[in-house]
């Protein structure tokens, strides 16, 4: 095995599953290689010096801070309206419903229109509004 | 995190209890979610550490994963544990804190990459020199590394936190030691 192998063996013996034939053949290989080995096993105190044994933490209080951060920028508040309609969707749904049916039981025209309660009004044209003549209106009257 | 790939009884419980948790929170329930964020605090500083250092953004990312989680509480479907999910986003937001900086460095202050780590003088450990090298590391080799050799997830549970290859998780281990290993045997002549 040249250096460069047993180094990537090495390596991979870190973080994969090695089979039996590839653990004798590494342990063989470095052990006919002591510069190799000694110069591989800086990688084994790296790792070492690098994996946390004490707990981490964002200080004091931490929680709280965030449970007021949310409570400021008024998520809470959104959460709370949605989980309320939520809870009330499906009734809210079935009177939705329930009314439509009204209006089209008791409408004329069975139609989306009067489901909805549409009813067509007749306006005033402008032309109406500005034929009447309030003078004339009033002289006639008296 | 565990570096056995079969979930214990403990994980099993810890799972449902934050099941139960998560569904409190959908209602608005602030307690439950106050439980959640003491339950994972540890986790998420460990990993937002790992790559900002303690330093105040940390702590700032570190509110940030946990307001992102609440607010997508609706969007979580308990496919992976609320521990991964987490992970997932602390290491999303510290990897774009680090971008961020790189590029507020690169207009305001131009600075060697990896400054926010304290430059490490003469009389440094070991330590602090493998960590100033690691943030100096492309951010996808930091992630890796962090989750790996620094929180002590095994190859599968990075390779989930982070949604890629198992394989592209080994090969990024091992270029990333032997970067590593270079920059350090630089220090050790010096």
């Amino acid at each position: 095995m040249t250096p460069q192998e047993i180094e990537d063996l090495y390596i991979r013996s870190f973080d994969e599953p090695m089979t039996a034939e590839e653990k004798d053949l590494l342990l063989k290989a470095l052990k006919s290689n002591p510069g190799v080995a000694t110069d591989l096993s800086n990688y084994k105190r790296m790792r070492e010096m690098l994996l946390k044994t004490s707990p981490s933490t964002f200080g004091p209080f931490f929680s709280r801070k965030v449970i007021t951060k949310i409570q400021n920028v008024g998520v809470q508040i959104d959460r709370q309206i949605i989980a309320f309609f939520k809870k009330y969707q499906l009734v809210a749904m079935g009177v939705v419903i329930a009314l439509l049916a009204l209006n089209a039981v008791f409408a004329d025209q069975l139609d989306l229109q009067s489901m909805f309660g549409l009813e067509e009004t007749t306006t005033p044209t402008t032309d109406d509004i500005i034929s009447f003549d309030f003078y004339e209106t009033l002289n006639n009257d008296l | 995190m565990s570096n056995s790939q079969k979930p214990t009884n403990n994980d099993h419980q810890m799972n449902q209890r934050d099941e139960t948790l998560v569904n409190e929170s959908r209602n608005g329930d602030m307690v439950a979610f106050k439980e959640l964020v003491e339950r994972h605090e540890g986790k998420v500083a460990g990993v937002v550490k790992s790559i900002l250092g303690d330093t105040t953004e940390a702590a700032d990312v570190g509110q940030e994963v946990f307001i992102r989680f609440y607010e997508s509480l609706d969007k979580f479907k308990g496919e992976s544990a609320v521990s991964t999910y987490l992970i997932r986003i602390a290491i999303n937001l510290s990897l774009n804190e680090i971008k961020r900086r790189k590029r507020r460095n690169l207009f305001f202050m131009p600075i060697e990459e990896g400054h926010w780590v304290k430059t490490p003088d003469e009389h440094a450990d070991m330590k602090d020199i493998v960590h100033y090298e690691i943030s100096r590391l492309d951010v996808d080799f930091q992630a890796v590394v962090t989750l790996r050799m620094m929180e002590g997830y095994s190859t599968e549970e990075t390779a989930e936190i982070l949604g890629i290859p198992l394989g592209t998780v080994l090969s990024r281990l091992s270029r990333a030691q032997k970067k590593l290993k270079l920059v350090l045997a630089k220090h050790y002549k010096a």
